[in-house]
Formats: structure tokens, C-alpha cells, sequence
């Protein structure tokens, strides 16, 4: 946590404590300067590498999971790292105390975890057509298909992004109606959530999807669907020409 | 019902081929024909090109012609590229309806050579000026003819085998009598959905006397369904829907074969029996069924009747509600003409609807308000009186297309739309429609089944 002009922290040996405009820390215990300030206070938390902000010194873990963009119902191991002190698992319910010297983040663990060769294996619970197939491969992406809870993804890791974004690649997630290619290919889903390095706002992205347990931002990108013509490969041409637009490519 | 192979060629190929077959010069031509062919149970040819043999490089004669072999060099690469089987075509300018002692021999040459080169059964093939056809084809040194060589477009043409003579093949029946009935009964029929206008149907083609009836619903009767599915009873609740209609079926025909499929039309199962038919009928209340119904008609060849109808009710300003109209619609679709997607009965749009409101009625409704989809048309009505009409004049337009009855061509009735509120009719003509090639015709079985991954024979595991 810092304040809002401090740059978010960039390490595990950082302390991440409170601090103010122009003080420091020991200035607090003096009573009229530190009011006025503390309206201005805003609290920051690492969760799995996003940032969240806090207008007050305590969270409620689930809210600190839901606030990162993630579903906080799934079987997770939550780890409350404090420099110093040993990791300690908490639960939803817990109450952080962000004035608590040292606080670095909240990690996410998956509970169960399946290794071995059957994993090792792509998954692909559902057949694309042949030509869509070839042409993940021939573009060299790692994708596979999942279904869940009923909804049918293609999901394409280490999708490189143009520069202009926070970070350089991202998952998409394209759903995949049953009827496809009859049926259309619409909107795509990034994760982790895409931000402009600019600090620009992206229209049209503010819903975020819940998809194979990751927050999943949804691009609102349309076009006339045509299934004479149309299939992944200019659906994901239409991906491209948004993601680069959005950077001004 | 019993028969053998069926010869499949859409209008357009038809006409083609009788096109460069008859030049108006009355001497002979000759083509080469590549057909897909599918079909376990029963083999189905499904013209898919046509390789002309240019009339100068043939020595023509009213009664005689000799030909290139180069040209079957041709048509022997691009068939075996694609797994295709040869037809090997000539015309009989004269109007002999029947092979000759010259094309005897000449088959005995060229059609092991055609087998050698593409692995598979070859056939040889007359046309007559009129443009019915004659076929026959080699699995080994004998002929086996075809039974049905079928034409389908506006109109449906048949001509069969059984009945043929050197001076021309069987008359067309007349519709509504007992030789239309005789007809019927060589005919397999594909009727999708066995509920409010699907068992209506069904029951109609069964008392015609269609040959065999294909039924194709994965549903069970329930109580709320025996005001409009034809002889279902109380003793029935529980039971499939094409079990009970096949039992129905059998009670008053000793002379057909039914064939009840208790899955949903988008399974291979479904789609691969439903591919065994002459001629389909689209009786289903989803997109996804017209989909399928559409994709078969045009992977298969199958000229297509699909019904629908819709009470839709407005609002009164003063509140209450009225009923708006009262429609029954039927489309006739014949594979390389306009879709059901062209003509706009569904589109992309309502199929990723439909698979929404299945796995994700939260992300519909979400899609719905932030107006990316609209909301889907409530269930067609359960209302038989209507359902009635509508199945029978969708059976009336399947007679129509094989009998011709009408003064007017059927080519100006591509779509009829009844309206019992306003008490009219409109009709639409095949050519008031965009024709979007969106369907690839005549491809048969081909992976991924009718164009859809997911009827794909195996999923790929990386």
C-alpha cells in the first residue's frame, strides 16, 4: 500500500507501508496534519500482481479477490504475505489491516492442482473446423478448447499484444456457439484485463466474464457475421484490428 | 421399400450437362459427370462437376460419337484428388431410352479403365433430349443400374429405372391418384420434429403411401403435448415421440418402412440417417434444427419443405393484448438455390441466441440488455388448428414439386405465407431471394460432417 503518487510497488523487499504527500511516516501520530491528509489516503494492495485500491485501512479478503478480478469462490489457497512474518493462509473472511507494517500481498493458489501426462495433454474438448485448427498451429499459438459450464471457449495463450498496453501478452477467449460456423463468432475476452499504458480508458470493455476461474474482459467488437465467409481466422482478424486500434496501430 | 443407388443432380448441374449434351445440332455429345458418393445403407451419387467434352474434339454423328480419351485422363485426376466416382455421359439425340449394343462395348473398355484410375465404382449415363437421364454403374465388370436418377430444383424431376422403356422413361404420375401413390411408395421421406406440425406431416405421407418415413426427434410425449401430437394417448405420456408415431404408423401400413431416430437432428446419428432420404421436411420449432435441415439439403442433395408458424399479440394502448396475426409459412428449398439463411428464417445471430439460452441464460439476458442480441420468439404455438393448415399446405407443396398441378410454375412459389387475420396470401418466387452460396453442395459425408466441427466424426487430441 502507498499513496496515490507513489509508483505501485516493485518488490517483495519494498515496504509497502502507508505514507504522505511530502511526510513521512512518523508525522502520523501528530493529530491535525494526518486529518487532513487521510481523505486523501488511498490504500493499495497487491492481489496475484493487480493492484487494488482502498479507500479504507481494512479489507475484507473476498472483497480484495473480487476487487483483483477474481471469483472468489473457487477452491483457492489464500496466502497473506507479510515481510518478516511467516506466509500465513486466511480465509474469505478474514480482515486485513492495511496499516499493518509490512503487508506485500495476497496470493492465489489454485487447491488442487493435477499433474501428470494427462495434463500435459492440450485440451481440446471441442473440434474446431480443420482450416481453423491448422491455422492456430501454422500462427504458432498455444490454444485449446474447453467447455465450461456449459460455454464452449477457445482459449489462445501468450496472444501478443502491440505495444501501447500494460503488459505484452494475453490470453484471449473466444466463445464458440455449437452451430459455429453457422452460428456467429462474437466479441473476445482478454485476460489478464487489458489497460493502455497511457492510462486511457478502452470503450466498450467493462464487463468482465468469469472463464476457466480467471477474470475475462470482455471486448464488445461486432460485425455482420457471414457464414459463407466468415470463421476464426477473420474473427481473429477482427481481435487483432481492435487490439492495435486501441493503441492507435 | 426396396432400392439400391440413387443419381442426385442439382437443376444447375442438370441443366449444364443438357446444355453441352444438346447443342441443337442433333448429333451427340458427350460429358463426364463427378459425383460424390455417400451413403451405407443406401448409395447416393451426388452430382458435384461437370467435365465437358468439347464438341470439336469428338467425331459427332446423330447416332454415334467418339471421343478423347484425354478428357477421362481429366476427369480421373480431379475425382481421385477428392475421392470422387466417375459418370461417363453421352446423349441419345434419337430419344432411345436405353443402352445401346455400342455402348455396351464401349463400357466394357472405358469402365474398368475409370476404376483403375480412381479407385472406385465407375458408371456410364444417357440423356435424352427432354433431359431425363438413365444411369447404371460398375463394381466390378457388371452393370447395376441406378435406380432413381432424381433432378432437384424448382420442380422435381424423377425418373426411375423400374418402369423405363428404349422409347422413354415413365410417364410423371398425375397428382392425387393411385399412380401417385404408386410413386410415393418407391420414395424414402426425412420428416425432422414429430411434435405440433412435424406429426401432422408425417401422418399425411404415411397416408399417401411414401415408401419409407424417416422420423427424427430425440423428445418424449408428455400430457401437455396431446392437444396437437396426431395419435398420441395417455398411455403413451413417457414414451418417444418416433416410437410411438413409427407403432402409429405400422397399424395402418403393412407397406412401409419407418424408421424412428430418437436423437436430436444435430448428432451424426440424426444427420447421417436423415442423409439416407429422397427428401426432407424441417418441422422444428429452432434454428438450429433449420441449420442442420439446411446444411443436409445442400451436403446432400435433398430438396427441403420447412414449415413454420407464429401467432405474434401486441399490446392495446389501453392495456390488454390482441392478436396481431395469425401466419403459417412454408419454404421450399432445393440444394444450390437459396437457403433458409438466405432467405433470412434464421441467421448467426439466433443461433449463437440459441446456444446462450442453453449454457448461459445470464450471459444471454446480459447480451440481450446491452443490446449485442435480440431476445428470441416465444415456442411456435400449440395451437393444431393452425398447425394443421400449415403442415398441409406444406404437404400439398411437396406434392406440387414431384406432380406439377399448378397453372402458374412452381419457380414463382419459393415461400407461401398464409395470414388468417388479414385473410391473404403471399407468395415469393426463388428468384426474390439472395442466393449466398453459403452452403457447399453435394459434398455428402465429408469431415467435418455438413461443415459443422461439431459433427465431427473425432474431436483432435494435441
Amino acid at each position: 500500500m502507498s499513496n496515490e503518487n507513489e509508483s505501485p510497488p516493485n518488490g517483495e523487499g519494498e515496504e509497502p507501508h502507508r505514507h504522505h504527500e511530502g511526510g513521512q511516516a512518523g508525522h502520523h501520530h501528530h493529530g491535525a496534519h494526518e486529518h487532513h491528509h487521510s481523505h486523501h489516503e488511498v490504500w493499495k494492495l497487491n492481489v496475484q500482481g493487480v493492484i487494488i485500491e482502498s479507500r479504507k485501512p481494512e479489507i475484507v479478503v473476498r472483497e480484495a479477490i473480487q476487487q483483483a478480478g477474481f471469483n472468489p469462490d473457487m477452491p483457492w489457497i489464500i496466502v497473506l504475505k507479510v515481510a518478516g512474518e511467516p506466509k500465513r493462509e486466511v480465509a474469505l473472511s478474514f480482515v486485513i489491516d492495511l496499516r499493518h507494517k509490512g503487508i506485500e500481498k495476497l496470493r492465489l493458489t489454485p487447491r488442487q492442482i493435477n499433474n501428470g501426462e494427462i495434463c500435459g495433454q492440450r485440451r481440446i474438448a471441442f473440434a474446431m473446423l480443420p482450416q481453423d485448427e491448422a491455422l492456430l498451429d501454422r500462427l504458432g499459438f498455444v490454444w485449446e478448447t474447453v467447455v465450461d459450464a456449459g460455454r464452449r471457449w477457445l482459449i489462445i495463450r501468450n496472444y501478443p499484444l502491440p505495444p501501447g498496453y500494460r503488459v505484452a501478452t494475453a490470453t484471449i477467449g473466444i466463445e464458440v456457439p455449437v452451430s459455429y460456423p453457422g452460428a456467429q463468432l462474437d466479441m473476445f475476452y482478454c485476460h489478464p484485463p487489458l489497460a493502455l499504458s497511457s492510462g486511457a480508458a478502452i470503450p466498450q470493455t467493462q464487463q468482465i466474464e468469469t472463464v476457466i476461474g480467471l477474470p475475462f474482459q470482455r471486448w464488445s467488437r461486432h460485425r455482420q457475421w457471414d457464414s459463407a465467409r466468415d470463421t476464426l481466422a477473420t474473427h481473429l482478424a477482427l481481435v487483432d484490428e481492435s487490439l492495435h486500434r486501441e493503441v492507435g496501430q | 421399400m426396396k432400392r439400391g443407388h440413387t443419381l442426385v443432380l442439382t437443376a444447375k448441374l442438370a441443366d449444364e450437362l443438357r446444355a453441352h449434351l444438346f447443342p441443337g445440332d442433333g448429333l451427340e455429345a458427350a460429358a463426364l459427370l463427378l459425383c460424390t458418393v455417400t451413403g451405407a445403407r443406401r448409395q447416393k451419387w451426388l452430382g458435384r462437376e461437370v467435365i465437358c467434352v468439347p464438341h470439336a474434339h469428338c467425331t459427332r454423328r446423330p447416332d454415334f460419337i467418339t471421343w478423347p480419351g484425354e478428357y477421362v485422363e481429366a476427369a480421373i485426376d480431379r475425382a481421385s484428388a477428392r475421392g470422387d466416382a466417375v459418370i461417363a455421359v453421352h446423349a441419345h439425340p434419337g430419344g432411345l431410352f436405353s443402352f445401346s449394343g455400342t455402348d455396351n462395348e464401349s463400357d466394357r473398355m472405358l469402365m474398368p479403365a475409370i476404376r483403375a484410375g480412381t479407385d472406385c465404382a465407375a458408371g456410364s449415363a444417357i440423356m435424352i433430349p427432354s433431359g431425363a437421364m438413365r444411369a447404371r454403374l460398375y463394381d466390378d465388370d457388371r452393370a447395376t443400374p441406378i435406380d432413381l436418377v432424381m433432378k432437384a430444383g424448382a420442380d422435381i424431376e424423377t425418373w426411375w429405372h423400374t418402369g423405363a422403356t428404349a422409347s422413354g422413361p415413365l410417364k410423371p404420375a398425375m397428382a392425387f391418384t393411385g399412380e401417385m401413390r404408386a410413386s410415393l411408395n418407391r420414395l424414402s421421406v426425412c420428416v425432422i420434429g414429430v411434435s405440433g406440425t412435424g406429426s401432422i406431416v408425417a401422418e399425411q405421407l404415411a397416408r399417401l403411401g411414401v415408401g419409407e418415413i424417416i422420423l427424427i426427434d430425440f423428445d418424449k410425449i408428455e400430457e401437455r403435448n396431446l392437444n396437437r401430437i396426431l395419435n398420441a394417448t395417455h398411455a403413451d405420456i413417457g414414451s418417444l415421440k418416433v416410437e410411438m408415431f413409427a407403432d402409429a404408423i405400422r397399424r395402418y401400413r403393412s407397406d412401409v418402412e419407418v424408421v424412428g431416430v430418437p436423437h436430436s437432428v444435430a448428432t451424426r446419428e440424426a444427420v447421417l440417417a436423415a442423409s439416407q432420404a429422397d427428401i426432407l421436411f424441417s418441422c422444428v420449432d429452432s434454428a438450429e434444427g433449420r441449420h442442420i435441415a439446411d446444411r443436409l439439403t445442400a451436403s446432400f442433395a435433398m430438396p427441403l419443405f420447412d414449415v413454420g408458424v407464429a401467432i405474434p399479440t401486441e399490446t392495446l394502448p389501453c392495456g390488454g393484448h390482441r392478436i396481431a396475426e395469425v401466419y403459417g409459412r412454408v419454404d421450399y428449398v432445393y440444394p444450390g438455390g437459396s437457403s433458409l439463411m438466405d432467405r433470412g428464417v434464421y441467421d448467426a445471430a439466433l443461433l449463437e441466441t440459441e446456444y446462450l439460452a442453453r449454457s448461459a441464460p445470464h450471459a444471454l439476458a446480459r447480451k440481450i440488455e446491452d443490446g449485442y442480441l435480440r431476445g428470441m420468439a416465444e415456442e411456435a404455438p400449440g395451437v393444431i388448428t393452425l398447425n394443421m393448415r400449415a403442415a398441409s399446405a406444406c404437404v400439398v407443396e411437396f406434392i406440387a414439386r414431384l406432380f406439377p398441378f399448378r397453372e402458374s410454375s412452381n419457380e414463382r412459389r419459393a415461400r407461401t405465407i398464409f395470414m388468417l387475420a388479414e385473410g391473404d396470401e403471399d407468395v415469393f418466387a426463388e428468384s426474390q431471394f439472395k442466393y449466398g452460396c453459403r452452403f457447399p453442395v453435394a459434398q455428402g459425408a465429408a469431415e467435418p460432417l455438413l461443415g459443422l466441427p461439431a459433427l465431427a466424426v473425432q474431436r483432435r487430441v494435441a
